[in-house]
């Protein structure tokens, strides 16, 4: 909570839509380059 | 030129690993402002040493300590840093590149400081690194970042002066300073490189403090700024979506638990349904620190998230029902909370809306 996390309906509507603005591609780019 | 300003309460302890990580920035700063704030201990000795300019003051708050740094400061950029957070090297510079792409105000993600463990300190080392590549990167897609992290984040000088300074009328100043700058027009930015390790609660007593701090900010904040919220699309998804996940929870598991008491068989998709959750966040978590650290931090996450939303529920009743306010500032150095008292007209608006369901009920129930 508190900008951080939820788990849910909303949380999914809101990846849907972010991930439709944003652009799935970016993402998986991202999270393809992990900083340990 | 670019400023740092560190507010900062009997922090003598941990000051010292702050102001060397801003030190050894590879984009090196032009001044440091230390506001020791009501400080008992060696703060301001230990920021003097560092050649830091330090102003001692009584303000008993972040944001009021932070407006009288912010008479000092003479940099274009400021950068705003808590005193008990160790930035990463190329925080600064990362920062600079976001606002010269034309952020108005950035923020670092935060994680807890490596070398803390246990449950508590866990699970947020969980939170935060799900928060990194997931929420918080959907709210930054949204254009409404929910809040610029407190312990690390950079906005131009002219942009938080033209504001009236940092807000403080409410419990969490960071999320007020974020939502009055986009009622001035501003945007922010998530800076997901640039990280932050902070001093994370490490027991039970404190972590349900700094949760009850946050829970009670979160809804003072959207008391005051809901026109931010109504006037934007993107705003109403962000806050909605947390606001419907966390009033739908109670309903959905006594959703569950009828459907099971009808069906007991039905249980036999909790565990599947759980292990999906735990394969997708910890993936995602572990783009940020270990396997190890992800898989072991899960089950805390988990189970803390009960507490977590237990706290907002509460919360949640008796900021916007109740209208009882959190008014005290609590930190890691646990000063006492203060909770509002009921206003009279809140208390006869109640007692007028139970009188009537009751009447209502006994109605139904008589025909």
């Amino acid at each position: 909570m508190y900008g951080h996390s939820h788990t849910g309906i909303g949380a999914l509507m809101l990846t849907l839509i972010a991930g439709a603005k944003g652009g799935i591609g970016y993402l998986v780019r991202a999270i393809a380059s992990p900083h340990w | 030129m670019i400023s740092v300003l560190i507010p900062a309460h009997n922090e003598a302890g941990v000051l010292r690993e702050c102001l060397d990580a801003i030190l050894a920035q590879t984009l090196p700063v032009d001044e440091i402002i230390v506001v020791a704030d009501s400080c008992t201990d060696d703060t301001a000795a230990v920021a003097e040493s560092y050649g830091a300019v330090v102003v001692e003051t009584e303000q008993g708050g972040k944001a009021a300590s932070q407006d009288v740094g912010l008479r000092y400061v003479t940099g274009e950029i400021l950068v705003c840093v808590d005193a008990d957070t160790v930035i990463d090297v190329d925080v600064v510079e990362r920062f600079v590149d976001e606002l010269d792409a034309g952020a108005d105000a950035t923020c670092a993600n935060m994680l807890p400081m490596p070398h803390q463990n246990g449950f508590w300190v866990a699970n947020r080392r969980f939170a935060y690194s799900l928060g990194r590549y997931w929420w918080r990167w959907c709210q930054a897609q949204m254009g409404k970042l929910m809040v610029l992290s407190g312990c690390a984040y950079a906005l131009r000088t002219e942009t938080v002066r033209s504001i009236g300074g940092f807000p403080g009328e409410l419990i969490t100043c960071d999320m007020d300073l974020t939502w009055s700058l986009y009622e001035a027009g501003y945007t922010t930015t998530f800076c997901h490189q640039a990280l932050a390790y902070t001093y994370d609660p490490e027991t039970f007593a404190v972590y349900t403090k700094q949760m009850r701090r946050w829970a009670s900010g979160f809804f003072q904040n959207f008391q005051t700024h809901y026109g931010q919220v109504l006037k934007s699309p993107s705003a109403l998804l962000v806050v909605g979506s947390m606001l419907f996940d966390l009033l739908m929870m109670p309903v959905t598991y006594v959703g569950v638990f009828l459907w099971a008491r009808h069906d007991p068989s039905s249980l036999r998709w909790l565990a599947p349904s759980i292990a999906i959750h735990a394969a997708i966040t910890i993936f995602i978590a572990s783009r940020t620190i270990t396997w190890k650290q992800a898989i072991v931090g899960f089950p805390c996450y988990w189970l803390a998230n009960w507490w977590n939303k237990a706290i907002y529920l509460w919360t949640f009743i008796r900021e916007w029902i109740l209208g009882r306010h959190y008014v005290s500032w609590t930190g890691r150095q646990g000063r006492a909370t203060e909770i509002s008292p009921m206003s009279r007209r809140r208390r006869v608006a109640l007692l007028a809306g139970a009188a009537i369901i009751a009447i209502a009920a006994a109605i139904v129930r008589g025909t």
